[in-house]
């Protein structure tokens, strides 16, 4: 190899660490070496750093777009102001001003996609199995559940919801079955009248106001509900950028997918939601909420997976249907 | 009714120069948006709390990137993230690396918009999908049907012909 080749080989190389640091592809050797590069040479250290300000400036173009093309040229500098602003009160004498990305033709025609399905999703019965991801993507092992408390330390442990299952009915009708760590199984569900909720111990608490006990359902602590696709596809809608994605086979149906990332000004929710649908029946097969907000601890990421299609006795979203008749029953309100 | 004093207003003007250059850098290191967002309120605050303090003959670029750089380290350890994967002495390299070009790239990048509005097809949609919507080189090829190699080279190309089209401006620019 000559000199010259060898001097682009290693700017290519070098070129390939920069850009491969800022996209997050690197494994760890090659961020060691990115590392070693810039810590001994201040050129390289300059050059990275012009390249991460360009990588920063195009997220910035990308992403502005609510207050105009031509107001986002000339403001780009103070929109990302804002974003750090916020937190201080000065924010406000500086305005108030929102994000919202602009949308391409392809994002158009996926919001036209989910709006369709929102209006013809069935509302069926459904039963869903849903699983914890681990940050890599994969489901947890029992043993990594074993190892992980989902519950703050010092509270009392909360069934987990890896392998919990949820069936799904009409008007709001559901059930949730999860299974703690000690073996005991834990029901909430409601009939779309009623709430409750089941212990494998103590009483069986019923309440009036059917929401009472559908905090733990997956997305329901971040506004984005399951149990009523039409609540939770809007939901989408208002709160997510969506694009078309890959189609596949799942069981044997061919079935669409939508991409769906978290607003830059919208707080709650999963950072990113994928959705696999039928087309023609607009059944979700799969859904991934991805990157849920760990505040109150609980997985990274879950993916709820269509298991039956079956109807559903109508009593399995009674309470009554899950424990011994001679069960302590309070009613809350 | 609070008023703005002098001070902060002082304080304000500073840090609207300087955070597009901090975003940069604190984004470089954490490698996470809503994170870099955290740390940048965190920096902020900081900032301003500690801009009566400032000597205000010194540049102001460098006195908020070693800001930074503080509120990085605490960010992660409160987090209890995994330890910053580059080196101590490289996280200190880029700060100073940052306040050196920073306020040079920032000029230049006012060009950048005109330069982004010419992106058409694919480099559109690479763009739009890694930036927009923040998704990973993998998932962008499985999305536009690529190698996740292709599509991490399709994004270094746009870049670096965004980098091209800038610099063309700014030389077009200086002759004007």
């Amino acid at each position: 190899m000559s000199d010259s080749e060898h001097r682009a080989s290693e700017a290519g190389e070098w070129a390939g660490l920069m850009h491969g640091m800022l996209d997050g592809t690197l494994d760890d050797a090659a961020c060691a070496r990115f590392a070693a590069e810039v810590a001994a040479d201040p050129a390289r250290a300059r050059e990275f750093a012009r390249v991460a300000m360009l990588h920063d400036a195009i997220e910035r173009e990308m992403t502005a777009g609510a207050i105009g093309r031509s107001t986002a040229r000339r403001s780009r500098w103070t929109l990302s102001v804002r974003r750090a602003a916020a937190a201080v009160a000065i924010a406000a004498a500086v305005g108030v001003l929102a994000f919202v990305g602009l949308r391409g033709s392809s994002a158009n025609a996926a919001q036209a996609e989910l709006a369709r399905i929102a209006s013809i999703s069935p509302a069926g019965q459904r039963t869903y199995v849903i699983h914890a991801l681990r940050d890599d993507g994969r489901q947890r092992g029992r043993e990594q559940r074993r190892a992980e408390p989902t519950s703050p330390r010092g509270a009392r442990a909360q069934p987990s919801i890896d392998e919990a299952t949820l069936m799904v009915g009409a008007s709001g009708a559901y059930v949730l079955v999860r299974t703690g760590e000690d073996g005991a199984r834990t029901v909430s569900g409601s009939d779309g009248r009623l709430s409750w909720n089941v212990p494998e111990r103590g009483a069986v608490r019923v309440s009036r106001d059917p929401q009472r006990f559908r905090g733990a359902l997956p997305g329901e602590q971040h506004d984005l509900p399951f149990v009523d696709p039409k609540d939770g596809l809007e939901a989408l809608m208002r709160s997510y950028d969506v694009v078309p994605g890959p189609s596949r086979d799942i069981d044997g149906h061919a079935v669409r997918s939508l991409v769906a990332t978290r607003r830059a000004d919208v707080q709650r929710g999963p950072k990113g939601v994928e959705l696999w649908y039928d087309p023609d029946t607009a059944v979700i097969r799969r859904m991934e909420l991805d990157r849920l907000p760990q505040a109150q601890g609980g997985p990274r990421a879950v993916v709820l997976e269509l298991l039956d299609e079956s109807p559903l006795d109508p009593r399995q979203f009674m309470h009554e249907s899950h424990h011994d008749a001679d069960r302590v029953v309070i009613t809350e309100d | 009714m609070l008023l703005m004093d002098d001070l902060t207003r002082l304080a304000f003007a500073d840090w609207t120069q300087a955070q597009p250059v901090v975003s940069a850098y604190v984004q470089a290191i954490v490698l996470d948006r809503a994170e870099r967002d955290d740390v940048l309120q965190d920096v902020a605050l900081a900032v301003l709390e500690s801009y009566p303090g400032y000597d205000r003959s010194r540049p102001f670029l460098p006195w908020a990137m070693g800001i930074a750089r503080h509120a990085i380290g605490d960010s992660l350890r409160r987090r209890r993230r995994r330890p910053v994967s580059i080196a101590p002495e490289a996280v200190e390299a880029l700060a100073g690396a940052f306040a050196e070009v920073g306020q040079q790239e920032r000029a230049a990048l006012a060009h950048l918009a005109d330069c982004v509005a010419k992106l058409e097809g694919r480099a559109r949609e690479a763009c739009d999908l890694r930036y927009r919507l923040d998704l990973k080189p993998v998932r962008i090829a499985e999305l536009m049907g690529l190698q996740p190699n292709t599509a991490s080279k399709l994004l270094q190309r746009v870049r670096e012909e965004l980098r091209a089209c800038v610099e063309q401006r700014v030389r077009a620019e200086g002759n004007a």
